[in-house]
């Protein structure tokens, strides 16, 4: 499904006519069906207030969205059928987990939307093998006996369960040590083809950002204040400096080089391997 | 939504009533209570309602917030009032199929209504111009004689801190997960009360679970930090009457004092 916002505003404290902050000023993007696309911006830019549009969780108080076929304004009603399309992982979403079984929990989002039966078991038995949860051996265990990175998994199928066809990833890597959090991304990015998903991902980690999204939007009080490819964006080292953000790890390896006099190319955001097939090369003095 | 909830707000000003001892205001709080519910008369309600605007006033707080205040009370004041005027016996003014409505329930019903609207207006005061710590302060002073008694009165204060602090966390944490259940289809707002008490399973369960966890960390970190109860504690701020505190505690114990001997000798 392809989503398009078109000037959406959104502001905490309506009743103070006075406060001039936004939780999200005049927004305007386009996404079209299957894209990965980057949210970035330091905390309180906006990002989750953002995020919470796209399923309608805050509706916009000005403009509309239109995800699919469906138009979201300040007005709009009968939100369950956007909710089932849109897949919403909250910031440390192991949090929401409740009932005693992980079958339990992650049948609770489709029940909510009607399932049952077959559809039902086979919903949840899709979602967890997406995640590489095995059904048979944890379906009767208790999510609150998991490790942290396995819960994190419990509550992303929990969503998926539901079968949405845009995922939204609100920092899903947040808290994780360093080999969950790549499990976790490999998953994500083979779930994201698999399914053909239009996902949305934040997150502070340019080289995620970079690894993961073709086309990345950079937040600021609440406005968009840099679009583009993601090897477009990842150029603007000063910009995102400036905006407290970093930049992928190589830019700031290339950046250092060219500082010390060894390096004069442009400074492209790249995979390791690229990174350092360049940096040999410059050893063998190839450097041109 | 769940974010308009304001308990205990408090509004910083620099007043004098701010400045006056916590323990002061709550007991000439408690004075205030018992004093409304000695008075009968209009002449003397006047009185009361003018003493009422000018601790409004010398408090610095908007008369709106006081006002918006009252709102969520007014069922309550509105369900008193009729109750009154209708349960109570005497002399009938008006009747109609079972209703009955006499002199003195109107009379009863007046005089209720009264009273609770200037019970809310003091007692707000009282949290709108103390700090939610101070306040616990105040009451752990006020408490303290009582410890000869072995009642813990550091516990309880203690534990009132800790509770008021936390309550905007609860708010917060209770949004966050309210959102991302409506996210997985819950629907918090149909059905009848049976189906609405059910559906609050998916939110309580999370909040306890988180509850418990931060009341663990906390009470961890109190002990990696000494904590070991009132023992060897000292104050960072002494609670200190001033005379304007012992010069309002006394006129309003006077006055209280008056109003019961007067109550008992009629
Ligand atoms: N529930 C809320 N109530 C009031 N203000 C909020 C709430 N949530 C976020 N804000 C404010 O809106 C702004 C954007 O916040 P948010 O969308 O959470 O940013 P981010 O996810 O980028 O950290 C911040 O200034 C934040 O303080
Ligand atoms: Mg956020």
């Amino acid at each position: 499904m392809a989503v398009i916002l078109e000037n959406v505003y959104y502001k905490y404290d309506v009743d103070d006519n006075t406060s001039e902050e936004y939780g999200i000023f005049n927004i305007s993007m386009k996404v079209e069906q299957g894209t990965t696309v980057g949210i970035i911006g330091k905390t309180g830019s906006g990002k989750s207030t953002l995020m919470q549009h796209l399923n309608a969780l805050y509706l916009p108080q000005k403009g509309k969205l239109i995800v699919g076929d469906f138009v979201i304004d300040k007005k709009s009603k009968d939100l369950k059928n956007l909710r089932k399309k849109v897949g919403m992982v909250f910031q440390y979403p192991e949090d929401q987990l409740f009932e005693e079984t992980i079958y339990n929990d992650l049948a609770f989002g489709p029940k909510n939307l009607g399932l049952s039966g077959d559809e039902l078991n086979s919903a949840i038995k899709g979602a967890m093998e997406d995640m590489e949860l095995d059904f048979e051996a944890m379906k009767d265990r208790s999510p609150y006996e998991l490790s942290g990175g396995q819960k994190r998994k419990v509550a992303i199928a929990s969503v998926l369960a539901m079968n949405p066809e845009i995922l939204v990833l609100d920092e899903p890597t947040a808290g994780l040590d360093p080999k969950s959090k790549n499990d976790l991304l490999n998953l994500l990015i083979s779930i994201k083809n698999k399914r053909n998903l239009t996902v949305f991902f934040v997150s502070h980690n340019m080289d995620d950002v970079f690894w993961l999204t073709e086309y990345v939007y950079v937040m600021c009080d609440g406005r968009i204040v840099l679009e583009g490819e993601v090897n477009e964006v990842f150029k603007e080292n000063q910009t995102l400096k400036d905006l407290d953000l970093g930049v992928p790890f190589s830019v700031e390896v290339l950046e250092h080089l060219k500082n010390r006099g060894i390096y004069e190319g442009p400074l492209h955001p790249m995979r390791l391997e690229s990174l350092a097939a360049l940096i040999a090369d410059i050893l063998r003095g190839k450097n041109d | 939504m769940i974010k308009d909830i304001t308990i205990g707000q408090y509004i910083y000003k620099d007043s004098f009533v701010h400045k006056l001892d916590p323990r002061t205001k709550i007991l000439i709080s408690m004075f205030f209570m018992f004093g409304i519910f000695l008075i009968n008369n209009i002449t003397e309600y006047v009185y009361v309602l003018l003493l009422t605007a000018m601790t409004i006033y010398m408090s610095q707080i908007p008369l709106m917030k006081i006002i918006k205040g009252l709102k969520p009370i007014l069922p309550l004041m509105i369900l008193t009032v009729i109750m009154n005027a209708f349960f109570t016996s005497g002399t009938t003014l008006f009747s109609w199929a079972f209703i009955r409505i006499t002199r003195e329930g109107l009379y009863l019903a007046g005089f209720m209504g009264i009273r609770i609207f200037f019970l809310i207006i003091f007692t707000s005061l009282l949290t709108l111009t103390t700090s939610p710590i101070t306040l616990t302060n105040g009451i752990e002073g006020l408490l303290t004689p009582l410890k000869k008694f072995k009642v813990p009165a550091h516990e309880i204060a203690m534990m009132m801190s800790i509770a008021l602090r936390f309550i905007p966390t609860l708010i917060d944490e209770t949004d966050k997960i309210m959102k991302a259940q409506k996210a997985r289809g819950a629907d918090f707002e149909s059905g009848n009360i049976i189906k609405k008490t059910k559906s609050l399973v998916p939110i309580l369960i999370p909040l306890f679970i988180s509850a418990f966890t931060r009341a663990d960390e906390l009470a961890m970190a109190m002990e990696a930090r000494g904590y070991r109860g009132d023992e060897g504690r000292t104050k960072f701020k002494e609670l200190k009457y001033r005379l304007a505190d012992k010069v309002i505690l006394f006129l309003f114990a006077v006055l209280l004092v008056f109003l019961i001997i007067r109550k008992i000798a009629l």
